[in-house]
């Protein structure tokens, strides 16, 4: 089997529950606002948080108390 | 009636426990009930339907019994078969979009109806067409005879499915007297029930509705839906005023499928806003058959806390046949309310009793007995006129007059109450005025009702909040609300067309603005609440399949590269399977598994990649430092705990109580001495001890452990010696050094001193 036909071996995550910001700045002004951090894990990336399983509906509500209206992917 | 969810917004109507889900098909529900039926008396049921049976158990008669009504052919013979009393019975199910109607509440109705409601119900249940849900706690017996009985008013009857749906129902009783020449009719738009929906649907949608374990909605979401006094506001050209309205709107939100209830907390949730584009023009139709059948909310109001428990049947087993007897009356023919009231009074004489104080519960104080019947008829009046001049008005299923000359209140069904009730063909469409909206500056929408429709006021729920509701209706562009329209697949640019297309005049800039800002905004931050990530063994391997899943993917949910390995997916069902090959997963929603193993040295933390998670990697690296440099076997990452990684961790609020429940978590042990050791310097919870004490100690070393065993046990020197330490050596007390070197010498022993 040839390198660009095989299958990749991966670990997969799923129902994660993560915030995903367009720029990194925003990503800090989430982090800075620690009624929204302390429901956050850690920084995955620049832009991706990952946010504690049982606390999605928490942080919803804490982007909405902070002014964002956030795309909830389906 | 049983479709009637227990009531959302206040307390449960008083029924008894049902053994059946609420979503129990009732097609199962009959076919239980009948086989609780003892074998002989089923056997009788089966002769009554002509249907011969070897069945030896009464479960298995039943299903046959049930079979046939299952069967198209089957039933349209039991159909054919019917008296009109008996399609009157069934068909009150129907329309009422029942599955169960109270026992006595069905007697109630039928009576009202001008039906012998007792030979009815027993005829019904002796060819098992109707079944009894007798409580699992008494014997089941025969069903025709427990119809008849009035002790057992509050049990509830089922109808199979296949015969509740005939059509007309064929009205015996006699039409009430007609009216005299009627003027100043006037009749609702039907749409207030619409727009109160759509604003309890709204603030559902904005976050969902959490009920207690009595499914009564918690104080905070009650206040949520009532703030602005949009929902408990009366209705705006009612001409009777209705009590608790807010149950009312979430009642018949619920029966038509506005309200979901989610079953993973009992929460009401908003339908997908396909809802409307899927029933909006059905929606009068749909909340008409609702509130007929509605159980959850009753005419005369939330008992008070003082008032007694009173065995009388919901206020809403009267509100079909009320309609009914209209419907018994010509197209053009008006009824004044006094006659209504008297012809229900010929036909079910002490109807009117349904209002007064029930007699059992209140000791059967007769002496009182003419007020309170004075009492009960004013309080039927009030029931029958918010039936009417309420309800059945604000749904637009009445119009009403003025009989001149008395000016007597006068009614009569429009085309809608006949459509409702199958009397009479659909309704004429409303007719149309598309530029009703004027849009302000200042982002707030004026709507003339008359150009409003149920899609119409579905289309805008999406986007505008309904702030005011009367003569005129009020709507507000919000961030949030132009954010939930998003949310539902509308654009900014569909926001802005709809209300350019509705307006009267250009749209302002300023909210073309307001509404572009607002969406851009909104792509400043997404939020998944069940993502997929797939990690990969490293950057190469992850590019590589980045850019040959987004060549062949749908661009709707392109895929994002995240950090240095991982592939964000928003669904799952995106991931191309056949191109990788998992070879491990784990699921978030499930409990975290035990993945990290404390190494000897109690500080080391490794990783086992195969059943490790992003949070068991985030929560390590918040207490523990990564060691990169030594790599444990397999590459497995290793955690090295220290004092400045502890400290780090108490700075940003973990408790040791915290730190000692992820350790049996995640490595099924109890924190390790050595790290217990280092908490005990890091936090206040052990206050600094006294210092433990140290000294120095006269150590005798023997040459075999022989030997000391015989010092240790001779009575001449063991009691000159302190602790055994190991097998040679014993501390030797300072004081008794010199008598423990003469009692050796004795042996032949002399030891020397540094």
């Amino acid at each position: 089997m040839s390198r660009a036909n095989a299958r990749i071996p991966v670990k997969m995550h799923r129902n994660v529950t993560l915030i995903r910001t367009s720029e990194p700045v925003i990503a800090e002004e989430l982090l800075a606002r620690k009624s929204l951090s302390r429901l956050i894990l850690a920084r995955l990336s620049d832009t991706v948080l990952l946010v504690k399983p049982d606390e999605a509906d928490g942080a919803v509500e804490e982007l909405r108390k902070m002014g964002h209206t956030p795309r909830i992917a389906r | 009636m049983a479709s009637t969810p227990s009531p959302a917004a206040g307390p449960p109507a008083p029924r008894p426990a049902s053994p059946f889900a609420d979503d129990a098909d009732p097609r199962f529900v009959f076919r239980t009930l009948l086989g609780r039926l003892p074998l002989a008396t089923l056997r009788l049921v089966a002769q009554a339907r002509g249907h011969e049976s070897e069945a030896a158990r009464a479960p298995t008669l039943a299903g046959e019994l049930t079979d046939l009504l299952d069967d198209p052919l089957g039933s349209r013979e039991a159909r054919r078969e019917l008296s009109d009393a008996d399609r009157a019975a069934l068909g009150l199910f129907g329309l009422t979009e029942a599955r169960s109607w109270p026992l006595a509440g069905l007697r109630l109705a039928l009576a009202m109806l001008g039906v012998d409601a007792d030979a009815t119900l027993a005829g019904l249940a002796r060819r098992g067409l109707l079944a009894v849900e007798i409580p699992p706690d008494r014997e089941a017996t025969d069903m025709a005879a427990l119809v008849v009985s009035d002790a057992d008013g509050e049990l509830e009857v089922w109808a199979h499915p296949a015969l509740t749906q005939g059509g007309r129902l064929p009205i015996a009783a006699a039409a009430p007297e007609v009216a005299g020449t009627v003027s100043r009719a006037r009749e609702s738009d039907g749409l207030e029930p619409v727009i109160r929906l759509a604003a309890l649907w709204q603030r559902a949608g904005a976050g969902p509705l959490r009920r207690t374990q009595q499914g009564v909605l918690y104080k905070r979401d009650r206040e949520r839906i009532e703030e602005g006094g949009l929902l408990a506001a009366p209705v705006d050209d009612a001409l009777a005023e209705l009590p608790d309205l807010p149950s009312l709107w979430m009642g018949l939100a619920r029966r038509v499928g506005l309200l979901a209830v989610d079953r993973s907390d009992d929460s009401l949730r908003a339908a997908p806003a396909e809802f409307w584009a899927e029933n909006a023009l059905h929606l009068p139709q749909m909340l008409a058959s609702a509130w007929l059948g509605l159980r959850s909310w009753d005419e005369r109001g939330e008992p008070s806390p003082e008032s007694p428990p009173t065995s009388d049947p919901p206020s809403a087993c009267l509100r079909p046949a009320v309609l009914l007897r209209l419907a018994a009356l010509d197209p053009e023919a008006w009824t004044t309310i006094d006659a209504l009231f008297q012809s229900l009074n010929a036909d079910a004489p002490g109807w009117d009793r349904l209002g007064a104080p029930d007699e059992a519960a209140t000791g059967g104080r007769r002496a009182r007995g003419g007020a309170r019947k004075g009492q009960g008829h004013a309080r039927a009046a009030q029931i029958l006129e918010r039936i009417v001049l309420g309800g059945a008005y604000a749904l637009g299923l009445v119009r009403a007059g003025e009989e001149e000359g008395t000016r007597r209140r006068a009614v009569q069904l429009t085309p809608l109450g006949r459509y409702v009730l199958a009397t009479g063909p659909p309704p004429p469409p409303r007719p149309s005025f598309d530029q009703f909206l004027f849009v302000q500056p200042n982002l707030e929408v004026i709507a003339y009702r008359q150009g409003l429709t149920p899609p119409i006021v579905g289309l805008l729920s999406r986007f505008a909040w309904w702030s005011r509701i009367g003569a005129a209706v009020e709507l507000k562009l919000t961030q949030e609300s132009v954010a939930l329209g998003l949310e539902s697949g509308m654009t900014a640019a569909d926001i802005q067309e709809v209300l350019a297309r509705h307006g009267q005049r250009a749209l302002p800039g300023s909210v073309k603005d307001a509404v572009d800002r607002w969406a851009g905004r909104r792509e400043q931050v997404t939020f998944h609440p069940a993502a997929t990530l797939v990690e990969f063994s490293s950057r190469e391997d992850r590019d590589r399949a980045l850019e040959s899943w987004m060549a062949e993917a749908s661009t709707r949910r392109p895929f994002l590269a995240v950090a240095d390995r991982y592939i964000l997916a928003e669904d799952a069902q995106d991931v191309p399977t056949a191109r990788i090959s998992t070879t491990a997963a784990r699921d978030y929603r499930l409990p975290p598994d035990r993945c990290v193993a404390v190494e000897d040295d109690g500080v080391t933390l490794t990783l086992e990649p195969s059943r490790s998670d992003l949070l068991a990697e985030a929560e390590l690296g918040s207490f523990a430092d990564e060691d990169r440099a030594t790599a444990g076997r397999g590459g497995r990452r290793r955690f090295i705990v220290t004092s400045a990684s502890l400290d780090r961790a108490l700075d940003a609020g973990l408790t040791p109580a915290a730190m000692a429940d992820w350790f049996r978590r995640r490595t099924g042990q109890e924190l390790s001495p050595a790290i217990r050791l280092m908490l005990r310097s890091t936090t206040d919870l052990d206050p600094r001890p006294d210092p433990w004490p140290a000294r120095r100690l006269l150590v005798l070393a023997a040459p075999s452990a022989e030997t000391l065993d015989g010092v240790i046990q001779h009575p001449d020197t063991r009691d000159l010696l302190g602790e055994r330490l190991g097998p040679t050596t014993v501390v030797v007390p300072e004081s008794g050094v010199e008598v423990l070197r003469q009692r050796l010498a004795r042996f032949g022993i002399a030891f020397t001193l540094p």
